[in-house]
Formats: C-alpha cells, sequence, structure tokens
C-alpha cells in the first residue's frame, strides 16, 4: 500500500507545482531555448535564470520535471520562489553512469565529481588519474548507492538514470537533501540529439556557452560526415550483432546504430524493423538475410576472427567473415579493461560515423584514422 | 504374453510419433523452407538454395538431435530420481546438480569479470560455459555423493540436495548483485536454457556420454523394480542396495550434469514426462518404462521446441518457457487427479 501512495503524492504534488509555475509565470520574458537536436531536454534561458525541463526523465513519461537554474551570487527572482530551485555553479557533483565522464572532462569539470558508483568501470583518463590519487569516491552498486558515504561526501546534486518515476534509491536521497536529477540522455533518438545533453552539464556548471561551443562543432562535424557520406556511389549491404546462445541481438530499426548506418550511407539490413532497442532473432533468420552482407559492423565482444569461429561455427559461413570484413567497436579499452566506446562514443557521433564511413567507402576519407571501429584480428 | 503385444503395439505408435515430431521439428522454423526441399536436404541432394541447405543440415538438424538427447536424457534421470527416493516431486535436479551447474556458470559469467581479457571470449564460448557448468555439477554432486556415503535413509539425500541446492543459490545472488546488466544478462540467458547452439563436436561429446550412462543404466534395470517396493524389501530380496544407489546417482549425475552443461538448465521435463508416460504405460517396470520414458521425453522436447520457434515469424520464445508450460500444468492435474503416483 505504501509503494503505491507514495507516487500518488508524488505525482499530485508535481502536477500542484506544476500548475503554480504556471499561474505564476503568465508575466513572464520573451526566453531563447537553447536545444535544437534533443527531444528530451529543454533549456530555456531567461533574463536571471534558467529553466532547465527535463521531458523524459524515464522510458514513457508523461510529465516533465523542471529545475530552475539561478547563479549562487544573484538572489532567486520573486516570481520562481519557492519552486525547484538549483543554485549553480555546481561545485560537488556525483554522476550515475561513464558517459556522462567525458562530458565532464570537456567541460573541464571532473574535478568537480567527488563519488562514483562502480569505479572501476571509468576508463576516461583524467578522471580516472583522479580516482587513482584517491579524489573520488567509491558509491558501491550504481542501483543501490551506498547512502552513507553519499551523504557524508555531501555532493549539491546526483545526476541519476531510472526505469520509472518511482525510484526508491533516489526518493531516500531526497529526503537527505540532496536534488537528484534524472538524465534522459539514454532515452534520445539520434545521435546529435544524445550528444546534446552536454548542454544539460553545461548550463549545471554555468559552462553553457563552452558546451554549446562543443556541441556545435559536434555537429558541424557529423552534417559534414553525411553530406561526403553522399556522395558514395555504392550502398554496401551491413549485417550487426552477434548471437548469445540461440539469439541474434542486432540493432532495431530506429536505433541509433541504425541511424549511424544511415547517415553513413548503408544499406543496413533490418533498417526497416520497428523499435529503438535491439531486435531478438533467430539464427535461421539472420543468416538467410545476412548471409551475404557486405560488411559485418559491431561483433560485440569479439574482436578477433578466432574468438568468432570458437563461439559460434555458424560465425564462419557468413561472408562478411569469409572476406574479411568484419569490423568492433571492443577494440579500444581503458586502464581497467572498459570498452572506451560505451564511454565515449554518445559524446562522439561525428568520429563514429566517420568511422563507419571509412569502412564502407574507404575511398570518400582518404587518410582518416578510424578511432573506435576496427577490423577484427 | 497378451501384455507385451499390447506394449511392443504402443512402442510402435511412440516411435512412429517420434519421426512425426522429428520431421515436423526439421520442417518448421523461422526461415519457411517448403517440405520438399527438406527431404531433398536430408536425402542428400542439393536443395534449391544453398543457405537453406546450411540452416536445415548444420542448425535445424543438430537441434532436433540435441532436443532427443535432452529430452529422453533428462526424462529418463527424473524417472530414475523418482524411483530411488520414490518420492513423485523428485527430478534430475534435486540432487542440486542444476544448482551446481549454475554455480558454475555464475562463478565464469559474473565472477569473471568482463575486464579480464582473454578470458571473456572464453567466458561468452560454449565450451567454456559448459565446462563451468560440468564442473560445478560434478562438484556439487560428489558433495552430495561424499554426504550421502554418510547418511543411511534416502530421503535425507534427497533434503541435503535441497539444501546444497539454497546455498549455491545464495552465492549466486551475491555474484549477481555485484556484477554489471551486461554479466547478468549473460547468466539469465544461460539460465533459459537453449538447445540451438551446439555443433557437431559439441554432439558427439554429448551423445558418447549418454550412451555411457544408458550402458551404465542397464545394469541396474532390475533392482530398481525391487527397490520400488521399500529398501528393506529390496535388501532382503538380496539387491546391493548401496550399489543399486551409486549406480543411479552416477548415472544421474552425468547424464543431467553434461546436459545441463550443453543446454543450461532445462526445466520440468524431468519431473513431468516419467508422470506422463506411468499415465500412458501402465507398468513401473523399468525395462519398459525406462525406453518409454526416453521417446517421450524425446517427443515433448521436440514439440516445445517446434513451439519455442514460433514457426515463420522471426522471434524465438526461451525453451524453458515452453517446457514448464508444459509441465506444470500436468504437475497440477495430477496432484488434483489425487492418484497414486509412483
Amino acid at each position: 500500500m505504501k509503494q503505491i501512495k507514495q507516487p500518488i503524492i508524488l505525482s499530485l504534488l508535481l502536477l500542484i507545482s506544476a500548475c503554480k509555475t504556471e499561474k505564476k509565470e503568465v508575466d513572464i520574458q520573451e526566453y531563447q531555448t537553447l536545444i535544437k537536436y534533443a527531444k528530451g531536454i529543454d533549456i530555456q534561458m531567461f533574463e536571471n535564470y534558467k529553466k532547465l525541463i527535463i521531458k523524459s526523465p524515464y522510458p514513457e513519461a508523461e510529465e516533465s520535471l523542471t529545475y530552475f537554474l539561478v547563479p549562487k551570487n544573484e538572489k532567486v527572482p520573486k516570481n520562481i520562489k519557492g519552486l525547484n530551485i538549483i543554485r549553480t555553479p555546481i561545485e560537488k557533483v556525483v554522476v550515475t553512469s561513464t558517459t556522462h565522464i567525458p562530458m565532464l572532462e570537456l567541460l573541464g569539470e571532473e574535478k568537480s565529481l567527488v563519488g562514483f558508483p562502480n569505479l572501476q568501470y571509468i576508463s576516461s583518463t583524467k578522471t580516472r588519474q583522479l580516482v587513482t590519487n584517491g579524489s573520488i569516491k567509491e558509491l558501491g552498486n550504481e542501483q543501490d548507492i551506498n547512502t552513507e558515504v553519499l551523504l557524508n561526501l555531501q555532493p549539491e546534486i546526483v545526476i541519476g538514470f531510472s526505469m520509472s518515476n518511482y525510484n526508491k534509491m533516489f526518493t531516500n536521497i531526497e529526503k537527505a537533501g540532496i536534488s537528484v536529477l534524472l538524465n534522459g540522455d539514454w532515452l534520445e533518438e539520434t545521435p546529435l540529439g544524445r550528444a546534446e545533453w552536454i548542454k544539460f552539464f553545461g548550463v549545471l556548471f554555468g559552462k553553457e556557452k563552452e558546451a554549446t561551443r562543443i556541441f556545435n562543432s559536434i555537429e558541424k562535424q557529423y552534417q559534414e560526415a553525411i553530406v561526403i557520406a553522399k556522395s558514395a556511389k555504392t550502398k554496401p549491404t551491413i549485417l550487426s550483432g552477434v548471437l548469445f546462445k540461440d539469439i541474434w541481438n542486432l540493432p532495431a530499426g530506429e536505433s541509433f546504430v541504425a541511424q549511424f548506418l544511415k547517415d553513413a550511407n548503408t544499406s543496413y539490413l533490418w533498417a526497416d524493423t520497428k523499435g529503438k532497442g535491439s531486435l531478438t532473432l533467430n539464427f535461421e533468420n539472420v543468416f538467410e538475410k545476412g548471409q551475404h552482407a557486405k560488411f559485418w559492423i559491431d561483433t560485440g565482444i569479439y574482436t578477433s576472427f578466432n574468438e568468432l569461429k570458437n563461439a559460434n561455427q555458424h560465425y564462419t559461413e557468413f561472408d562478411a567473415y569469409k572476406n574479411k570484413n568484419s569490423y568492433s567497436f571492443a577494440h579500444k579499452k581503458g586502464e581497467n579493461g572498459g570498452v572506451l566506446y560505451y564511454e565515449l562514443a554518445p559524446i562522439k557521433p561525428h568520429i563514429v560515423l566517420k568511422d563507419i564511413i571509412k569502412v564502407a567507402h574507404p575511398e570518400l576519407l582518404p587518410g582518416y584514422q578510424p578511432f573506435f571501429l576496427e577490423k577484427l584480428n | 504374453m497378451n501384455n507385451n503385444t499390447s506394449y511392443s503395439l504402443k512402442f510402435i505408435l511412440l516411435g512412429v510419433l517420434l519421426l512425426l515430431c522429428i520431421l515436423i521439428n526439421l520442417s518448421l522454423g523461422s526461415v519457411d523452407i517448403p517440405f520438399k526441399s527438406i527431404v531433398q536436404t536430408l536425402t542428400g541432394n542439393i536443395s534449391d538454395k544453398e543457405n537453406w541447405h546450411y540452416i536445415i543440415l548444420q542448425y535445424r538438424l543438430p537441434k532436433a538431435i540435441t532436443a532427443i538427447l535432452v529430452g529422453s536424457g533428462l526424462s529418463i534421470s527424473g524417472l530414475l530420481m523418482q524411483t530411488l527416493f520414490r518420492n513423485p516431486l523428485a527430478g534430475p535436479f534435486v540432487l542440486g546438480i542444476s544448482s551446481g551447474a549454475s554455480l558454475g556458470v555464475a562463478t565464469l559469467v559474473l565472477g569473471v569479470s568482463a575486464f579480464s581479457g582473454s578470458l571473456v571470449g572464453f567466458a561468452f564460448s560454449n565450451i567454456g560455459l559448459a565446462l563451468a557448468a560440468s564442473i560445478g555439477a560434478f562438484f556439487v554432486l560428489s558433495a552430495v555423493m561424499l554426504v550421502a556415503k554418510r547418511v543411511k535413509n534416502t530421503m535425507s539425500i534427497l533434503i541435503i540436495g535441497l539444501m546444497f541446492g539454497s546455498f549455491t543459490a545464495a552465492i549466486i545472488s551475491v555474484l549477481a548483485y555485484f556484477s554489471s546488466a551486461d554479466q547478468l544478462q549473460q547468466y539469465v540467458f544461460w539460465t533459459f536454457g537453449s538447445l540451438g547452439n551446439l555443433g557437431w563436436n559439441e554432439i558427439a561429446i554429448l551423445s558418447i556420454l549418454y550412451i555411457i550412462s544408458v550402458s551404465l543404466l542397464f545394469t541396474i534395470i532390475k533392482p530398481l523394480n525391487s527397490l520400488l517396493l521399500g529398501e528393506n524389501y529390496a535388501i532382503s530380496l538380496g539387491v546391493n542396495l548401496r550399489k543399486t544407489r551409486n549406480i543411479t546417482l552416477l548415472v544421474t549425475g552425468l547424464l543431467t550434469g553434461v546436459i545441463t552443461a550443453f543446454s543450461g538448465p532445462i526445466a520440468f521435463i524431468g519431473l513431468a514426462v516419467p508422470h506422463l508416460t506411468k499415465l500412458l504405460i501402465k507398468t513401473s517396470n523399468h525395462k519398459i518404462v525406462v525406453p518409454a520414458v526416453a521417446i517421450i521425453g524425446a517427443i515433448v522436447m521436440l514439440v516445445s521446441d517446434t513451439i519455442a520457434q514460433l514457426p515463420n515469424s522471426e522471434y524465438t520464445l526461451p525453451i524453458n518457457a515452453v517446457t514448464s508450460l508444459f509441465g506444470a500444468p500436468i504437475i497440477i492435474w495430477l496432484l488434483v487427479r489425487k492418484r497414486k503416483i509412483i
């Protein structure tokens, strides 16, 4: 009963606060929005505060979460008093996903990170150094953060992610007076949309200009790469993913990877399928469709032809295996062995795209050295 | 005499049914292959499309053979356990074999952190998983056997097996708690069971161990029949109880261990098929029940696999979900009927 009650009360509170916001902001000024691609976030720049709206804090969210960001050296404007206020710039933060680490580093804010769950997963070098010298504390399991250690660290905010509107752990943290911001970057539908979430961190650290500059450069390079790819004369067919037991996991037609493959002017064999996540298909099906695919992009954890063969004899029957046209994102690893692609790719979509173009249309990017995507050994 | 002819008639029927199930299993899958091409391929001719040829001979055929070995092996093990413990709820996994195998796999997949380079490929390969599962199963089984040596009462062995089960489950949850989502997924997928990823080499290993176990079993068919009358009665009939018990445990351990190693812990088959068989063939004579259980086990597994493939769709169901859908209603039905089920 308790468990049912709490979300109801929470959502009621949210409703009330939402109503309040509207009433109070009737007389407000013009504002500029900072967001171009991302669908799950809006950052509205008002004269003396910024409004941060997380539209998709968790999957299928119906209500958005709104925060008002006011610089620490200024007074909270009257019209937003009593609402969700965050004072910026943030000086002590806890993030819970490794994909956020490179964003902090790009903004030069890795030193603001005081704690992280599962430190061993961090690969980014600057932050790794801080872990080694002990300035970032271990918080335990990401699904079950050690609350005592967290409280002791006294971060101003915790940036988490959640599968639903009720998360016991975050509710507990909020009870202790630490704001929890739910980051929904992983729910974005396009690579550029996801990279744009660097502005989320930018605005929290009072560095929205830097964030915008970084993003604009990513955007420019991404768009340029699309144009380059368009000039290709061929459109090679692509197979992706690997088997686990008898299920073949491959990216669905509306997923990130499928978007990359489309932008790289290739013909992904499952481009027409529905869904943003992954498809779980039967071997027979993948074999019939993908046996003659020109390239095999993303062979999961396998980084050599031998590993593939040992894992399953069936792999050797694919043309992309026979002709050595198979590529993996998992070659580059961090100090602790974590695959760099998982940590860095969200903020480097232009590199991922160029890597794929280099594989599918090598003549278009002469001299380009791929970063993530490499041929199997 | 009359009895014997009725049995052979039943066996002929079961044999025909088995063949039919094999054919159906081979002809239905995600990819729609016409029956004509299936027959052509099986009779050694080249079928219309080269990749159909590969799908039938290298994917569906090994899968069907695995289904037969797994289904019959688990059912025989289940029957043996039910006879030995004289308990209708005993199954191939009561000795802690599946928990042992799960522990082995969990230690490999969850314990070996995804970060230790060269081991990763190994942890994800069939042989790696099979080896870990076998070692785990063997480890727990020998622990149970060691204890069994000191314990006279067969019921206590049953309980000790269950205790080992909870013990290993506890270790697995500790491991699971500290592992990443990827690793957990690996492990969970293993527990779903699968028939379709064995190559011919692995099937050869599976078959050899299967044949060894079944040959061992033939040496204790008679004592098993006497065991049904109760341990004391069996002893008075001159049965070497300890030897019979040890061979039974060994056969079950080998069969279940190797099957679980290659195809994951497949639920319910071992528990449900012996009951199903005894409904069809009303005798407790192991000479008749063992082959019948083997054939019916194979049939049930083939049918389950055919359903799991969701013919003509791109998706598949985990085999464990399908077998349990079969098994659970049967067990419930039996309990409701309150039939004497030994």
